[in-house]
C-alpha cells in the first residue's frame, strides 16, 4: 500500500470518520474547510496520528496549515521527515 | 408537575411516551446499542461517530423526544437543559488515564469529553439551543430534586421550557431518563420518575 492510501485509512481511523470511505478523500482536497470538514480537535488528532504512526513531531505549529492542507501535502511532509 | 414527553434509554430497552420503540434492536450485554438507535433513526450527523458514549446517549435521546415533541415552538434560548448523573464522565476520563498509562500520546478528541457537561454543549449545537443549562452530580435520581431545580428557572422566566432529567453511564451500563416540561397551562402527560 503507498503512502497515501496508507494515511487515508489511518485518518478515517484516527479521526471516527466512520462514514467516509478512503475513496471519497481525494489526494489534493483541503481536509479542512470545505473537505472533510474537520476542525481544531481534528487538527491536534492529526499531530497525534503523525507522532504515532511515524514518529514525527512538528517543531513549529505554525506549519500546520501547510503540513495538513491535504493528503499530498501530508505525504510530502512526512516523506521528508521520517526517519 | 408533568412532562410533555419522555424519553428511557436503559440497558433494558428504549421507550418514549412511556411506549417502547424500536423494539427490534437486540439490546446484548456488554454491548451498547447506541450506533444501531443511530442507524436505525436514519440520521447523517458525521460528529455523532466522535462523541463519546455519555454524549451519544444524550443525542439520541433528544432525536428519539423531537419525533413526539417540536423544539422549536420555543425560542431558541427558551430552553434550558438540566441534567444529573453519578458517574460524571468517568467511563470516558478512564479511557483517558488508559492512554497516559501506556505512555501513549493521549488523544485530544478523548479529552474534551473529560467533563459530563460536554452532552449539553453537544445537543445545543445540534438544535441550536442558546438557553441556560445546568448539570449536577447526585447519588441517584431525584425527580422531585429535578423538578424544584426546573421549577426555579422557570418561575424566574429565565426559560420556556426544560429538557433533561437523568445521564449515568460506566462500563455499559447506561441510564438516560429525557424529559421536557413546559410553563404552560395544559402541562403534560407524563410523570417525571
Amino acid at each position: 500500500m503507498n503512502l497515501k492510501e496508507e494515511l487515508k485509512k489511518q485518518l478515517i481511523e484516527q479521526l471516527n470518520l466512520v462514514e467516509i470511505n478512503p475513496s471519497d478523500i481525494e489526494d489534493d482536497a483541503p481536509l479542512f474547510g470545505d473537505g472533510l470538514g474537520l476542525d481544531s480537535i481534528d487538527a491536534l488528532e492529526l499531530i497525534v496520528l503523525l507522532d504515532t504512526y511515524y514518529n514525527i513531531k512538528i517543531d513549529k505549529p505554525e506549519q500546520g496549515k501547510e503540513i495538513f492542507h491535504s493528503v499530498n501535502s501530508m505525504a510530502d511532509f512526512i516523506e521528508k521527515n521520517r526517519a | 408537575m408533568k412532562a410533555k414527553a419522555s424519553v428511557y434509554i436503559t440497558n433494558q430497552g428504549i421507550t418514549v411516551n412511556n411506549k417502547p420503540f424500536f423494539s427490534d434492536i437486540v439490546f446484548v450485554d456488554n454491548e451498547l446499542p447506541f450506533n444501531k438507535i443511530y442507524k436505525q433513526l436514519d440520521l447523517n450527523y458525521p460528529k455523532y461517530h466522535k462523541m463519546d458514549n455519555l454524549s451519544k446517549l444524550g443525542f439520541l435521546g433528544v432525536e428519539l423526544l423531537k419525533r413526539e415533541i417540536d423544539l422549536s415552538q420555543y425560542g431558541e434560548d427558551r430552553i434550558a437543559q438540566i441534567f444529573q448523573n453519578s458517574y460524571s464522565s468517568l467511563d470516558t476520563d478512564i479511557v483517558h488515564q488508559k492512554s497516559i498509562n501506556d505512555k501513549k500520546m493521549p488523544s485530544p478528541a478523548v479529552f474534551v469529553y473529560t467533563l459530563p457537561n460536554i452532552v449539553m454543549g453537544e445537543i445545543a449545537i445540534r438544535n441550536k439551543l442558546y438557553g441556560e443549562n445546568l448539570f449536577t452530580l447526585v447519588d441517584k435520581f431525584s425527580p422531585q430534586n429535578w423538578l424544584e431545580l426546573s421549577n426555579v428557572q422557570l418561575a424566574l422566566g429565565k426559560a420556556d421550557a426544560i429538557m433533561g432529567g437523568w445521564i449515568d453511564i460506566f462500563e455499559n451500563n447506561f441510564n438516560l431518563r429525557l424529559f421536557l416540561l413546559d410553563n404552560s397551562r395544559e402541562g403534560g402527560l407524563f410523570e417525571v420518575k
